[in-house]
């Protein structure tokens, strides 16, 4: 099956601090893969480096086969990026952002047109195509992040954080968008602190602590290889097994 | 069970109530000097900056003075009448800067919503708020006087001292007096009428028409004999001047105790100075009722729109999209993504007044005296002055948009600041984000320059092929500055910044305005040796110095743009 993540021993390092440690991942193509880990791991640091918002201090990184920082421009037409924090440029309105990313990637006016349309109904900002993005409250804007991160249909998707400030309802829709996709072919890579969500939709999970990775798998093997009926045990019991026997 | 902590945590003690203001006012400001101290360049470069202002300031005072002083008979007697316009026009600029200052730090500002959850009363917020936006409002008035002040008192031959008295015992009451006033009629004006609000647009707009209108007027007085100019002038001024001389002007009260004090009439000056400090006190006492009454029903009301956002409202205010779109419908030919950065510019700029009024305000000044300037045609019939002022004019025009370039354009990249990720992310995003705003600042610089000279330069008739070669040197340097302030902007981009005004005041704003003080200073001397190129009639100096000035800002403007967008490919998003 083709990789369409991959990344090779990619390490980030600050001053003394080891953000990053030989991070090895690969993501085949229509998989969705959950990065989670505590704070300070290295998640938002791990796709960074893969987006190319970062570069690493050793390490190579591979998008559908390019490779991130000797061909950024043939990785980043095929990458769809949505960060931690929805920052969006305020002073332009949701349709007028929507217009602007669809402009950076080239896209046709009608085919633009026909996605914006589906994908604002979807997220459900029809109502709110004339705000502007300041007026808009956090969860919108995470709503809104996640359609022009969709806008170009890319064919991967590294998401930092996808699920903080949803509501319930947006949260189911947003599960169920992102099993759509995946069956559509789409790679996923998301980074998140929801652990019953990873349990539901990713079907591979990688657990990072301290800047690498000490667990990866499907959750029957983590479950197999760790023990315990939910995820947030195993997670204790690779990150910190004192609190776990304590629980 | 969880360990409690074993380490000791200090916690500083803050006082309560307004005083718990000061302190924390105390501790940013201090944070900040701290920081100053840090940057010697930086400090180097305001005292040097502030200093030369000051002097030039004085200078010019000392001269304007003495010239109306040693009028025969008259010039005592005017100096005094022109002090009581002097502060009427003081007082009226405060007010108006007090209601704009005391908007943005009482009401606008999302700290006093937080303050209005602390248990502080209205009134202490209020009274905190008052003297804060008063200090920012007033402080630039007083450095105006200061340098004045100082002149007159040099003029008049009187102690140096009288002007530590005309500031702390005079000018600090009525300052008090304008702003306490100022605020409660903003404070009755929310409350009221909040909702005649006057367009923010519109603001700029107006001064600039009426200033326009005021220079038309004063350049239609003496046509007939230029060299009486003064006195014609000053004819026409007097009896307008009864307006601020009235007697219940504090202004005036100033203005009187000021003339007693400096004939020695001290009671006189004296009761003047009381009435002033009783006012500024009965005034504060009265804001502090109305505050106590008003403030927070106001901000209740003003707070509503920004936190509910209705559609309605958030149509109202996109209002000013249309207009602009339709500059953006004509640019079709225009490719993507060229054309959604250029809209994106386009909306923001349009749709953040501070950006473009000042801008417009100062193009506008320059635009109504360049058109009002033909009477500096009839005083010489000499071509070379002619175009003497219009290369004086160049020089000016630059001048002006420079300072607005480094107050604008150089801090463009570290706004981008959090959004920037979208464009990193996006393929080829950074070069064609610093490519799409030299496109489009250089294009809207080369456009109000070249209006400004030809307006210059036709007004004062200056000839044809010289008219040209100042397009030339307008066009050459308009680019130069807007790759100079890009360039550097997005070499020494700082992501860690709050907004524009604190990349500005940082020590590489600093070092901007400075080489680009250097720049212009390169094209005025370029300026003036193509002047005496002229009066010389050397073609070959003239065509030297066109080289010259064109190696010049070709280096001035690429240099910074390459090593910008050097550092933009391999910035790193890390926050």
């Amino acid at each position: 099956m083709a990789q369409m993540i991959k990344a090779v021993g990619l390490a980030k390092r600050y001053g003394n601090v080891e953000a990053l440690r030989a991070f090895s991942l690969e993501v085949a193509k229509g998989e969705i893969v959950a990065l989670v880990g505590p704070n300070g791991a290295g998640k938002t640091t791990a796709l960074k480096l893969l987006v190319g918002l970062l570069t690493p201090t050793s390490g190579e990184a591979f998008l559908g086969g390019y490779q991130v920082y000797r061909q950024p421009l043939e990785a980043k037409r095929i990458l769809g990026f949505v960060p931690d924090q929805p920052f969006l440029y305020e002073q332009l309105t949701v349709s007028e952002m929507i217009g602007f990313i669809g402009g950076m990637y080239h896209i046709d006016p009608g085919v633009l047109r026909e996605r914006a349309e589906h994908l604002v109904t979807t997220f459900g900002l029809s109502e709110r195509l004339n705000s502007r993005v300041s007026q808009l409250s956090y969860g919108m804007k995470s709503r809104l992040i996640l359609c022009v991160g969709l806008l170009h249909e890319p064919q991967v998707l590294i998401l930092d954080e996808p699920f903080f400030g949803l509501d319930p309802q947006s949260l189911r829709m947003m599960k169920q968008l992102l099993t759509e996709r995946a069956a559509l072919g789409m790679t996923i890579l998301l980074s998140t602190h929801q652990l019953p969500i990873v349990e539901d939709v990713a079907h591979r999970i990688a657990i990072l602590h301290r800047g690498q990775i000490v667990a990866l798998g499907t959750w029957e093997e983590l479950r197999r290889l760790h023990g315990g009926t939910r995820l947030e045990e195993v997670f204790f019991q690779v990150t910190n097994p004192a609190q776990a026997s304590a629980r | 069970m969880t360990t409690p902590p074993t380490g000791r945590i200090t916690v500083l003690r803050a006082p309560a109530g307004a005083h718990l203001f000061g302190w924390v006012r105390l501790r940013i400001w201090r944070a900040s000097l701290r920081e100053l101290l840090q940057a010697p360049v930086k400090l180097g470069v305001i005292l040097s900056m502030w200093t030369i202002l000051f002097v030039a300031l004085y200078v010019l005072a000392y001269e304007g003075i003495r010239f109306v002083f040693d009028t025969a008979g008259l010039g005592p007697f005017l100096l005094s009448r022109l002090w009581f316009l002097f502060l009427f026009v003081v007082m009226v600029l405060l007010a108006v800067s007090q209601i704009a200052s005391a908007y943005s730090t009482l009401v606008r500002t999302p700290e006093t919503r937080a303050w209005m959850v602390l248990p502080v009363s209205a009134r202490t917020l209020c009274r905190a708020k008052w003297l804060e936006s008063s200090i920012y409002s007033s402080w630039a008035v007083i450095a105006l006087v200061v340098p004045l002040g100082l002149a007159y008192l040099v003029v008049l031959k009187q102690p140096l001292w009288l002007i530590g008295w005309a500031i702390g015992i005079l000018l600090i009451p009525l300052a008090g007096i304008v702003t306490a006033v100022a605020t409660m009629g903003l404070l009755v004006w929310l409350r009221w009428l909040g909702r005649l609000v006057i367009r923010r647009e519109l603001v700029p707009v107006g001064f600039v028409v009426a200033c326009g209108l005021l220079f038309w007027i004063l350049g239609e007085q003496g046509r007939d004999n230029p060299r009486d100019a003064w006195f014609v002038a000053l004819q026409a001024l007097l009896p307008r001047m009864q307006i601020a001389m009235a007697w219940w002007w504090p202004s005036s009260w100033m203005a009187t105790a000021l003339d007693a004090g400096l004939n020695t009439r001290w009671v006189e000056s004296g009761l003047y100075a009381i009435l002033l400090w009783m006012t500024m006190l009965g005034c504060w006492r009265l804001l502090d009722h109305l505050a106590a009454r008003l403030l927070f029903p106001v901000l209740r009301q003003h707070a509503q729109p920004l936190t509910l956002s209705s559609g309605e409202g958030a149509a109202r205010r996109s209002a000013i999209g249309p207009p602009v779109a339709v500059p953006l419908r004509v640019h079709w030919w225009m490719r993507q993504p060229w054309r959604a950065l250029l809209a994106k510019d386009l909306f923001l700029v349009s749709r953040d007044p501070l950006q473009w009024s000042q801008a417009l305000v100062f193009f506008g000044l320059l635009g109504a005296y360049f058109a009002n300037i033909h009477k500096l045609a009839s005083f010489s019939g000499e071509p070379s002055w002619r175009i003497g002022i219009a290369c004086l004019n160049l020089a000016c025009t630059l001048l002006v948009f420079g300072s607005l370039a480094v107050r604008f354009l150089f801090p463009q990249m570290s706004v981008e600041g959090r959004s920037l990720w979208m464009l990193r992310v996006a393929p080829d995003g950074m070069r064609l984000l610093l490519y799409s705003k030299v496109w489009f600042y250089g294009v809207l610089a080369v456009a109000i320059n070249e209006g400004l000279l030809m307006l210059s330069a036709s007004r004062l008739g200056v000839p044809l092929p010289i008219r040209w070669w100042l397009a030339l040197v307008g066009v050459v340097s308009a680019l130069a500055v807007v790759g100079l302030t890009v360039g550097l902007g997005a070499w020494w981009i700082d992501l860690t910044a709050q907004d524009a005004a604190q990349v500005v005041s940082s020590a590489n704003g600093a070092m901007a305005l400075v080489l680009m003080l250097g720049y212009v200073g390169c094209v005025v001397a370029a300026l003036v040796a193509a002047w005496a190129s002229w009066r010389a009639s050397s073609e070959y100096g003239l065509f030297l110095v066109s080289i010259g000035l064109v190696v010049v800002s070709v280096m001035a403007g690429g240099l910074p743009l390459y090593g910008g967008l050097a550092k933009l490919e391999r910035l790193e998003l890390s926050g």
